[in-house]
C-alpha cells in the first residue's frame, strides 16, 4: 500500500483522495450506463487519473497486472484455435445422443457441459459456442429454447466459479493474491458442484419436467452424426494436447515458480506453432493475424484502463480508508464481514460490472489483512468475494457479459429474453446459491 | 458521372407488408437477387432476398454464428422446404435487411461501382432527404450499360 505521499503533486492542488473518488465514481457510473463502450471508459479513466496527477505514468504502467492480461489474453487465443476443430459441438450433441434426446435429460447435460466448459475456457466463450449448437437441437426437437438458455447462463457462471481460470473475477483475484489452480479447485469446486446440481434440480422441476418431444423428433436429434462437427481432427489432438498441457501447468504452477499468465501464453504459442506447421509465411501471416483478431480486445484494454484507475484511488488512500470503515461497520469480526462481503458482493454484481467491483475491492481487501492477522487471515474473504462475485452475476440479464451473450444470441435466432421475466427466475435461484455460499464458508472457513 | 446514370428506375419492388411467399415467388419472377422494400408511403425500408431466403431456409442456429459448421444436422430437401413453409405468410419486414445503406443518386460512379463490389448484391438508390425509392443499381444491368457506353 502506498501513501499519500509518494503521490505526485495534483493538477490545481486537488486533494488525490477526492479527486481519484470522482474519478472512480465517474469511470463506474459510465461503464453502468453502457453509453459507451466500458474499454474506451476505462481507459479514459486512466487517462484522466494520470492528467491529474494522480499517478504519473510509471505508477499507472506499474498498476496494471500484466498476469492477468496475459492469462486472459493466452486462454483466449488457445480457445480461438481450438474451436476451429468443431470439438465443443461434438460434445453438446454427444451429451444430447447419450440421454436419448429426451429434452429434460438435455436439458440436465447441455448445464453439465457448460458448466465443465466454462470452469475450463472463459464464459462468453463457452456460450458462444454451446448456444448456436443449442439452438439447433431445440428446434428439432420442437421446444421452446429458452429454458436450455437461461439454465446454461446459470451454468456457465457457476462452472466458472469453480477455477482459477474460469472466470475473470478468479483471475483478477488468484494473480493479485498468489492463490493457484488448485487452491481455487480444492477451495470453490465443492461447493459449486454443490450449487450446480441444485440448480439442475430447480430447473428440472421448474421446466425440465415438463418439456416433451414427439419420438420422430427426437429421432432426428438421434440421427445427427456428432462425427461431422469435427472440421479438423489433426487440430482437435493438437489443441486438446496443449489445453492437458497447460491445465496440468496450472496445477503444477507452484512447484513450477511459473504465473498462469506464462503458461496460458506459453501454450498459446506452442498451439499457435503446432497448428501453423507446414505452412508458408503469407499463409501462417493470414492465420495469426486472423487468430489475434479473435481475442476480445475491448476485455484487455478494459482491464488495463481499470486496473490504473484502481491503483489511483488506492495509491490516493481511498482504499485503505475505505477498508477501515468496514473492519468498523463489521466490528473486525471476521464471520460478519466474510458474510457482508459475499452478500454485498452478489448484490452488488447482479446489477453492476463485477469486474470493476472485484478489482476495487482486492486492494480493499488486502488493507484488512493486519485486522485478521495477515494475509493468511484474509483467504476465507477472498473466497466469499470470488463466490459473491461469479454467482451474482445469475441475478439480472446486465449481471455477466455471459447472460447478454446468450440473450444477444437468443434474440438474433427469434427468442426473446426481457429483462423483468429473466430476473423474475434469476434472480431467486441466484440467491439460493448464494444461501449455500454461505452455508459453505461459514462451514469451511470461519 | 453518378450513381444516376447507371440506375434502373422504377424497379419491381416489395411492400413492407408482402408475404415471404409472395417475394419469392416476384423474385423468380423478375429473376432478382434482391428487392427493395418500401413502405406504404413509398419510403425505402430495407432489402430483401435470396440471402434472407436461405437465412429462413437453414435451421435457426445455423445463422448466429457464421464461425461454426453444421455438417451434423442431417436435413433433408422437405426439411428445408417445410421450414419455409413455416414462414411463408410472414410479412418480409420481419426479416428484411434494414440496417445496410443505400445509394444516394448524386453518388461518383466509382464509389457506386465499389460498394457493388464490396457488397456483392444489387443495391437500392433513395433520396436522401424524403427517403423515397428512386431505383436500383444491378450489378448486371451497371456492367451492361458500362460495357455499352465503352
Amino acid at each position: 500500500m502506498h501513501s499519500g505521499s509518494e503521490l505526485t503533486s495534483t493538477l490545481f492542488g486537488f486533494d488525490p483522495m477526492w479527486i481519484s473518488s470522482l474519478i472512480l465514481i465517474a469511470t463506474y457510473a459510465a461503464i453502468m450506463s453502457e453509453k459507451i463502450n466500458r474499454a474506451i471508459v476505462a481507459l479514459l479513466g486512466a487517462g484522466v487519473m494520470i492528467l491529474f496527477g494522480v499517478l504519473n505514468q510509471e505508477m499507472a504502467v506499474k498498476g496494471v497486472d500484466f498476469n492477468t492480461i496475459a492469462l486472459l489474453t493466452g486462454m483466449m487465443i488457445i480457445v480461438s484455435v481450438t474451436r476451429k476443430s468443431g470439438v465443443f459441438q461434438y460434445v453438446a450433441i454427444w451429451s444430447a445422443k447419450q440421454v436419448k434426446a429426451n429434452p429434460a435429460g438435455i436439458l440436465l447435460m447441455l448445464q453439465v457441459v457448460t458448466a465443465v466448459f466454462s470452469a475450463l475456457l472463459d464464459n462468453v466463450t463457452t456460450v458462444l459456442l454451446i448456444v448456436p449448437v443449442t439452438m439447433v437441437i431445440c428446434e428439432e426437437l420442437k421446444i421452446k429454447p429458452y429454458p436450455v438458455l437461461v439454465a446454461e447462463i446459470f451454468a456457465s457462471n457457476i462452472g466458472g466459479t469453480a477455477t482459477l481460470i474460469g472466470d475473470p473475477p478468479n483471475i483478477i483475484i488468484g494473480s493479485a493474491t498468489g492463490l493457484t489452480f488448485n487452491d481455487f479447485v480444492m477451495n470453490l469446486a465443492p461447493v459449486i458442484i454443490v450449487i450446480q446440481l441444485v440448480t439442475c434440480a430447480i430447473f428440472h422441476v421448474m421446466w425440465g419436467r415438463k418439456l416433451h418431444a414427439a419420438p420422430e423428433n427426437r429421432a432426428r436429434v438421434m440421427s445427427f452424426n456428432e462425427n461431422e462437427a469435427i472440421t479438423d481432427r489433426r487440430l482437435l489432438k493438437q489443441s486438446l494436447s496443449v489445453i492437458f498441457f497447460v491445465i496440468l501447468g496450472f496445477i503444477l504452477a507452484r512447484p513450477l515458480h511459473l504465473e498462469p499468465g506464462t503458461i496460458a501464453m506459453f501454450g498459446a504459442a506452442v498451439l499457435m506453432l503446432l497448428a501453423n506447421l507446414g505452412r508458408d509465411a503469407e499463409t501462417q501471416s493470414h492465420e495469426v493475424h486472423h487468430t489475434f483478431t479473435e481475442v476480445e480486445w475491448i476485455t484487455i484494454f478494459f482491464f488495463v484502463g481499470l486496473f490504473m484507475v484502481v491503483s489511483g484511488v488506492e495509491h490516493a488512500g481511498v482504499l485503505k480508508m475505505l477498508a477501515e470503515y468496514l473492519i468498523a461497520a463489521t466490528g473486525g469480526d471476521l464471520t460478519i464481514t466474510a458474510i457482508a462481503i459475499l452478500w454485498s458482493s452478489a448484490i452488488l454484481s447482479a446489477v453492476i460490472d463485477n469486474i470493476p467491483f472485484v478489482a476495487t475491492m482486492i486492494p480493499l481487501i488486502k488493507n484488512m489483512a493486519p485486522t485478521f492477522g495477515g494475509p493468511e487471515g484474509l483467504l476465507p474473504l477472498w473466497w466469499s468475494l470470488s463466490l459473491g462475485a461469479c454467482l451474482g452475476g445469475n441475478g439480472t440479464l446486465i449481471g455477466a457479459s455471459a447472460n447478454l451473450t446468450v440473450a444477444g444470441l437468443a434474440e438474433r435466432a427469434g427468442t426473446r429474453f426481457s429483462f423483468v421475466t429473466y430476473m423474475k427466475v434469476a434472480f431467486p435461484i441466484m440467491l439460493v446459491s448464494i444461501v449455500i455460499s454461505t452455508a459453505y464458508v461459514w462451514w469451511r472457513f470461519l | 458521372m453518378t450513381c444516376r446514370s447507371i440506375m434502373n428506375v422504377n424497379p419491381p419492388k416489395l411492400l413492407c407488408s408482402s408475404t415471404v411467399a409472395e417475394a419469392l415467388g416476384l423474385l423468380r419472377w423478375e429473376n432478382r437477387m434482391n428487392l427493395p422494400v418500401v413502405d406504404a408511403k413509398g419510403q425505402y425500408a430495407g432489402l430483401f432476398g435470396a440471402h434472407q431466403i436461405l437465412m429462413l431456409a437453414l435451421p435457426k442456429g445455423a445463422c448466429i454464428d457464421d464461425k461454426q459448421g453444421f455438417a451434423y444436422v442431417t436435413d433433408t430437401q422437405k426439411d428445408i422446404t417445410n421450414r419455409l413453409q413455416g414462414v411463408a405468410h410472414h410479412p418480409v419486414e420481419r426479416y428484411m435487411d434494414s440496417e445496410s445503406p443505400p445509394l444516394h443518386p448524386d453518388m461518383p460512379l466509382v464509389e457506386t461501382m465499389l460498394t457493388l463490389y464490396r457488397r456483392h448484391e444489387d443495391l437500392p438508390v433513395i433520396d436522401p432527404e424524403t427517403r423515397q425509392l428512386l431505383g436500383i443499381v444491378t450489378i448486371r444491368s451497371s456492367l451492361g450499360k458500362l460495357m455499352v457506353q465503352s
